[in-house]
């Protein structure tokens, strides 16, 4: 049986009797196809091949996806890595005036920050965030003071990744994600994916979500914690300020907690999602829904590093 | 060996076994701000993070974009990357996140769109493949095209983890040792990921066959 490169034989792996313990030899067929197959296995996989006419259809099939693989696999263009470095250097570049300022006058060095990275990568950092709204920063910060606290209520904080990439509650469970809502965001939301079903997990819902809204306008905002309880939710949520310096009116109801304004949690997402590329936040639609609920809800999922 | 040539043995340079260290070597020095050994990461890895984008998205100028998107992320983020995971492992996580995101909005814009302007099946052009050799044959150039579009076909169906395993082994050539410790998992867990992943994958190789 010959074929082209091109050529799927799965056309005639269908047409023959299907081989009783081709699971047993699948494996094998790989490891063989692979050139990974020791002596003893390749002379096997040979005497098999030679008396079944499935499995020798199957290795066909096998080496016609492999060498498809390799041979259609599309190739970038030369110049993308020029491309991002040059956009890196340009960056660079722009930052360049910041650095300056953060040099050690005496020495020329870049001044470490309080985690020991160079000022000059923590500047442009912080810059990102800023070019969101200043309320995102606002609220960045209010969750590198939420973690100390969620997690001892005291000692010092490490760097806000580690924060937002362990926010472990007191009964060592992870917290899996921050809900927000609001109407603004309704058409920029398509994931149908339920309140509580956390990426790689199905979870039922909101047994144990804090519920807050937004009593202005009636968007809801849920922020939801794993093992958070009612009083340290409050005791965060009243450190966190909005963008004009003011704190967030936090008035706890019976099943949750009204919050405003909703433009704070709106605004920190990208910024969110920038800082932290690694840590998979995201927005996506809320199809179930708690029964005080009254609007289309999202929620930004930020997912165990 | 029956189907890596030695010219496919010289390309794989993601499946020294070095790797993981010479990475970690790398991140360190350019989340310091040391360009020159970013750009060293990103040639390492642009073919992988080009083709994950390009299995995820199925066409080539969104992928070409996203490439350069999720470097760009990488850049950023490096200073809050933590060593106790593996760069391969973060960048997965990456590439992932920004193909996702991608997908979303795409959908969001297709949703808003009236329906009436949209034209009943978008053309996806196949990019070039790996290996250019001019063909004079037009029936070959025809079947290696349709083998593109079928393999991109099937591997956009895929789930992204069984995705990127197969881009790591099949079409990266990377060993079984590298993708274990990029991973974080036993050999054997991969063997037998990856085997599902490419019963998997023929699976829908079948398919895209039986639907042409």
């Amino acid at each position: 049986m010959k074929h082209t490169q091109q050529q799927n034989p799965t056309t005639e792996l269908r047409r023959t009797q299907r081989c009783p313990r081709s699971s047993e030899w699948e494996p094998l067929l790989y490891d063989y196809a692979e050139g990974l197959a020791d002596e003893q296995t390749r002379a096997a996989v040979e005497g098999h091949l030679a008396s079944c006419a499935y499995c020798t259809a199957a290795m066909e099939d096998i080496r016609w996806m492999i060498s498809a693989l390799k041979s259609t696999a599309p190739e970038p263009r030369e110049d993308l890595t020029k491309k991002v470095m040059a956009r890196i250097r340009t960056e660079e570049e722009e930052n360049g005036r910041v650095i300056a300022e953060a040099l050690d006058a005496r020495t020329g060095r870049i001044l470490p920050d309080r985690t020991g990275t160079p000022l000059g990568r923590s500047v442009r950092r912080v810059s990102r965030m800023l070019g969101g709204v200043a309320a995102a920063l606002v609220l960045v910060i209010g969750l590198v003071y939420l973690v100390p606290l969620l997690r001892s209520g005291s000692g010092a904080a490490s760097s806000p990744s580690d924060i937002l990439g362990e926010m472990q509650t007191d009964d060592g469970s992870f917290a899996d994600g921050v809900f927000v809502g609001g109407r603004d965001e309704t058409e920029a939301v398509t994931d149908a994916v339920g309140i509580g079903a956390v990426q790689g997990s199905k979870e039922p819902a909101v047994s144990d979500t804090v519920l807050i809204e937004t009593p202005a306008d009636g968007m809801p905002v849920i922020l939801r914690i794993k093992g958070l309880s009612a009083e340290r939710l409050q005791a965060v949520l009243s450190g966190l300020l909005t963008a004009d310096g003011a704190p967030l009116v936090v008035t706890q109801t019976d099943d949750g907690y009204l919050v405003s304004p909703l433009s704070a949690f709106e605004s920190a997402h990208e910024a969110l999602r920038a800082a932290y590329p690694e840590l998979g936040i995201e927005i996506v639609r809320a199809q179930t829904r708690p029964a005080s609920y009254t609007d289309d809800a999202f929620y930004i999922q930020i997912s165990e590093p | 060996m029956l189907f890596m040539t030695e010219k496919d043995a010289a390309d794989d340079v993601l499946s020294e076994p070095d790797t993981a260290d010479e990475d970690a070597a790398l991140v360190r020095s350019a989340a310091a701000g040391n360009t020159h050994a970013f750009e060293q990461l990103t040639r390492k890895y642009e073919r992988l993070v080009f083709r994950s984008a390009f299995y995820a998205v199925g066409h080539e100028e969104d992928a070409a974009d996203l490439t350069q998107e999720i470097l760009l992320r990488v850049w950023h983020g490096l200073p809050s990357f933590r060593g106790n995971a593996r760069f391969l492992t973060w960048l997965t996580r990456i590439i992932r996140n920004t193909c996702a995101d991608h997908l979303r909005k795409k959908r969001r814009t297709v949703q808003t769109e009236s329906l009436s302007a949209m034209p009943d099946e978008e053309e996806i052009p196949i990019p070039e493949p790996a290996d250019p050799a001019p063909e004079s044959d037009p029936h070959a150039v025809y079947e290696k095209q349709e083998t593109a579009g079928r393999v991109r076909d099937a591997l956009q169906a895929m789930p992204e983890e069984y995705r990127i395993l197969i881009l790591m082994r099949d079409v990266e050539g990377m060993t079984y040792e590298t993708i274990a410790g990029a991973l974080g998992c036993e050999i054997g867990t991969v063997k037998s990921r990856l085997h599902r992943a490419r019963a998997l994958l023929r699976s829908h190789l079948a398919s895209c066959e039986g639907a042409d």
